[in-house]
């Protein structure tokens, strides 16, 4: 067992210990803070559908089990998870993404007390039937009611056109069909080996176009544009160079944003983000637009514009110093700073390395990143409103 | 952690809430005026005007690179509904200056910025520019009419209209798109001169220094207004009647998932000291984990994902939503007029009092690891100063009585139903 000790010279110190047993814990102190914030995650998300139960042959899970797996945790022979914790008063919570589950709480009082609660939990499987179809009923309204959520459908439709075979493509919670497959009587099982995502993703997309229709006022767009990770995870700097060039790109200082309102095409800000997880990596762009087309043919254009013509060094220091004010302050959120672990545990790096790798971004890392942009790659997703 | 408070103008206070924490300072500039209805579209996008230029910055690429230039500071803008007023809330929260990368004074400079932008905007002939007005008109409706996009949000914006009639609480706070697009420059003007006369003020600064320089310049830009203050707008004058027989509304749309949206009058109303009971009473019927309603109509009948209630005391109403399907909507609403009942007939555990006890006064004591938190405890309790721990002490004395008189006091007024189009 080795503890690992990272300090800086303003953002304070925290240390990383490896358990004989492989479980990672990062324990960061913060000074005057009344309350305390635990997270307890595995590499274990929605992307994981393949096993090898006990050593044996591989199976495959409906989809959407991880998230059924994450509810039904909070149940145990003793009773639900939540009147436990409401014996303490801390604030407990679960979340499952595309490739991770994590427990999390916050207290002011008890630490120790509900952290054993939290660790118990976690590790005390308790299913019967009576329970699992309870959950099936409140998992397909939270289905039904992601359906409705124009956001969501947006991205996820997106991801669906985008990914050919990744398992990034299914939705987290899956669908009402497949959880309603899920057996009555699942059981743990000591040992299960979780394959790994495939990864034999090009850069081909399944469409580059995709279109449904809501209860929405205006036409909803994400643009996506698909790259193919070298390693199975974006390395920190990677992802600190694709958050400043969408920046760059489309952020309220760019002169894309300017020329869209002035065309009339958006009257709203475009929200940028660079989506990435295990063997999957995608840059995408969402707004709202009479004229979802056009946005991307505009942003298509400024995307050549400046892997041609370079890009303003005044915008890029400017971008680079407002990176730097947003790695500190999410240390001044114990929420932030437990999320932030998970990724390091998940994607590597450490807590700092945010902070302290800005200084190293050129602007011909952005250049690089923005040739990532391809046509061949690209996926626009549109909701457009629903008539009658 | 201590508050300090001192007088800038007629009307006009600063709070200073020290708090060593956190790497970041917070001011935020709050204007409380009385609701109005007729005014309410000018008012609330006034604010969202002056937070996009400025006579320094003209246009908003600057202003946000001026941001960028702050270490990305946070500028927000929200207008909201505290009971019979109308809250302004103009902030900016940046990195304190023992973080920057250079000796540039984020924490005063950032001060100097939104002081700016509430009181140096860009005008043209003595009027807002008339190109900044058209972009915020078109920035507001399509606030209005993307309403709709959110369906949870949509169906509780209804309940409101349709519980609250006439009363301006009830409107949609951005006011109808016909309404925005009548909106002329001097009505923005006279609304501008209006927030900053006539309306009280609370500066809050929650950072670990005292923020001489910030109190200094309000106090020099207040100088330079004329102020007539009237400190009765304050103070909550309209109560919502309770009615013989509730409303029950079912609107259709193309949704997949129906929502229910279900309001109750409260004889018990106003500030935490007046109505902790009624608080504690909301969470042992709708709040945590522990309540009747997660516990009942989620998890022992499955009939939804969420059903939850909160207490609106400022105004003095209760609320319960949930998303179902529409052969369950009628079941979802019996199943929480039942849990009610039980509540009001003393029916239910000493442990869930306990318990939703516990996750109250956590929740408080975690206030102050929250500068945005703290900045809207420091907002939405005008007329008392009261602390997160001294809120906790009141919810602590609450009695078992205390609960079951706040729901002897809380009777259904308005059921709203957005449900699917096609089951019709």
């Amino acid at each position: 067992m080795e503890t690992k000790l990272f300090k800086h010279s303003l953002l304070g110190e925290y240390s990383l210990t490896v358990l004989e047993n492989g479980l990672s814990v990062y324990i960061m102190e913060k000074p005057g803070f009344d309350s305390c914030f635990a997270l307890y995650g595995t590499k274990y998300g929605s992307i994981n559908t393949q096993f090898s139960r006990n050593g044996g042959k591989e199976i495959e899970v409906p989809a959407g089990i991880a998230h059924f797996l994450e509810h039904k945790l909070f149940e145990s022979e003793e009773g639900d998870t939540f009147q436990r914790f409401a014996k303490t008063g801390a604030y407990c919570n679960a979340y499952t993404s595309f490739d991770k589950t994590c427990y999390i709480f916050s207290c002011t009082k008890g630490f120790s007390e509900n952290l054993d609660i939290l660790l118990d939990f976690v590790q005390s499987p308790y299913f019967t039937a009576e329970t699992v179809a309870k959950e099936q009923g409140i998992i397909a309204q939270e289905i039904k009611m992601y359906e409705d959520n124009p956001g969501w459908r947006v991205f996820f439709n997106l991801l669906r056109a985008m990914y050919k075979k990744h398992p990034v493509k299914i939705d987290i919670a899956g669908t009402v069909e497949s959880i309603a497959q899920i057996e009555k009587g699942m059981k743990p099982v000591e040992r299960v080996t979780v394959k790994t995502a495939d990864f034999a993703e090009t850069k081909e997309v399944e469409t580059h176009y995709t279109e449904q229709s809501l209860e929405v006022s205006k036409p909803l767009f994400c643009l996506g544009f698909k790259d193919i990770p070298t390693t199975s995870r974006v390395s920190i700097k990677d992802r600190m160079v694709a958050g400043i060039t969408l920046d760059l790109l489309c952020g309220e200082c760019s002169a894309l944003y300017r020329s869209l309102q002035e065309k009339g095409l958006i009257d709203n800000e475009l929200s940028a983000e660079h989506f990435q997880g295990e063997g999957y990596s995608a840059f995408m762009i969402e707004g709202e637009s009479e004229s979802p087309a056009a946005v991307a043919e505009e942003i298509k254009k400024e995307i050549k514009n400046l892997t041609e013509n370079g890009i303003d060094t005044r915008l890029f220091t400017a971008i680079k110093k407002a990176a730097y004010g947003d790695a500190v302050k999410r240390f001044d959120s114990t929420d932030s700073i437990v999320t932030d672990m998970m990724d390091c545990a998940v994607s590597g790096g450490g807590l700092f390395d945010p902070a302290d790798i800005l200084k190293d971004i050129t602007k011909q890392d952005v250049i690089d990143c923005l040739k990532k942009f391809t046509e061949e790659s690209a996926v626009l997703s549109v909701i457009s409103p629903k008539k009658g | 952690m201590s508050l300090q408070k001192i007088d800038i103008a007629q009307g006009v206070q600063g709070y200073y809430i020290q708090n060593t924490r956190f790497n970041t300072t917070l001011i935020t500039y709050n204007f409380y005026l009385p609701l109005n209805g007729e005014k309410m579209a000018t008012a609330s996008l006034l604010p969202f005007l002056l937070t996009s230029c400025s006579a320094e910055f003209r246009d908003y690429i600057n202003l946000n690179i001026g941001l960028l230039d702050l270490y990305g500071a946070d500028l927000s803008c929200s207008v909201s509904k505290s009971g019979d007023l109308f809250l302004v809330k103009i902030g900016i929260n940046v990195i304190n200056n023992n973080l920057a990368l250079e000796a540039d004074e984020p924490v005063s400079r950032a001060a100097r910025l939104v002081s700016n932008l509430i009181f140096s905007p860009a005008l043209e002939n003595g009027l807002f520019c008339e190109n900044d007005i058209s972009r915020e008109k078109r920035k507001t409706i399509e606030r209005i009419v993307g309403e709709i996009n959110n369906k949870k949000a949509f169906a509780r914006t209804r309940l409101f209209e349709e519980m609250f009639g006439s009363d301006p609480y009830g409107k949609f706070i951005y006011g109808s798109a016909e309404e925005v697009k009548a909106i002329t420059a001097e009505q923005l003007y006279a609304a501008w001169r209006e927030l900053l006369s006539v309306a009280y003020v609370r500066i809050n600064v929650i950072g670990s220094e005292y923020p001489t320089s910030v109190f200094a310049l309000a106090k020099e830009k207040f100088g330079e207004v004329e102020r007539c203050f009237n400190p009765s707008i304050l103070t909550t004058k309209t109560d919502l009647a309770e009615v013989k027989t509730p409303r029950d509304i079912t609107e259709r749309f193309n949704v997949t998932q129906g929502k229910i949206a279900m309001g109750f009058t409260s004889k018990i109303k106003g500030s935490l000291k007046t109505a902790s009971a009624l608080s504690l009473f909301s969470d042992i019927f709708g709040g945590g984990p522990y309540s009747k309603l997660f516990e009942n109509v989620r998890e022992k009948q499955s009939l939804c994902y969420y059903c939850s209630a909160i207490s609106r005391r400022n105004k003095g109403f209760v609320t319960v939503e949930s998303g179902v399907e529409e052969q369950n909507a009628q079941k979802t609403i019996d199943a929480v007029l039942k849990e009610l009942s039980d509540i009001q007939n003393g029916i239910f555990e000493d442990s869930t009092v306990e318990a939703s006890k516990k996750a109250i006064t956590d929740s408080l004591y975690g206030y102050y690891d929250n500068a945005t938190a703290l900045d809207v405890w420091y907002s939405r309790e005008i007329n008392e100063d009261i602390t997160p721990e001294e809120a906790a002490e009141l919810v602590m004395k609450v009695t078992r009585g205390d609960i079951i008189n706040a729901a002897k006091g809380v009777k259904l007024h308005t059921v709203y139903r957005l449900m699917p189009k096609e089951a019709e």
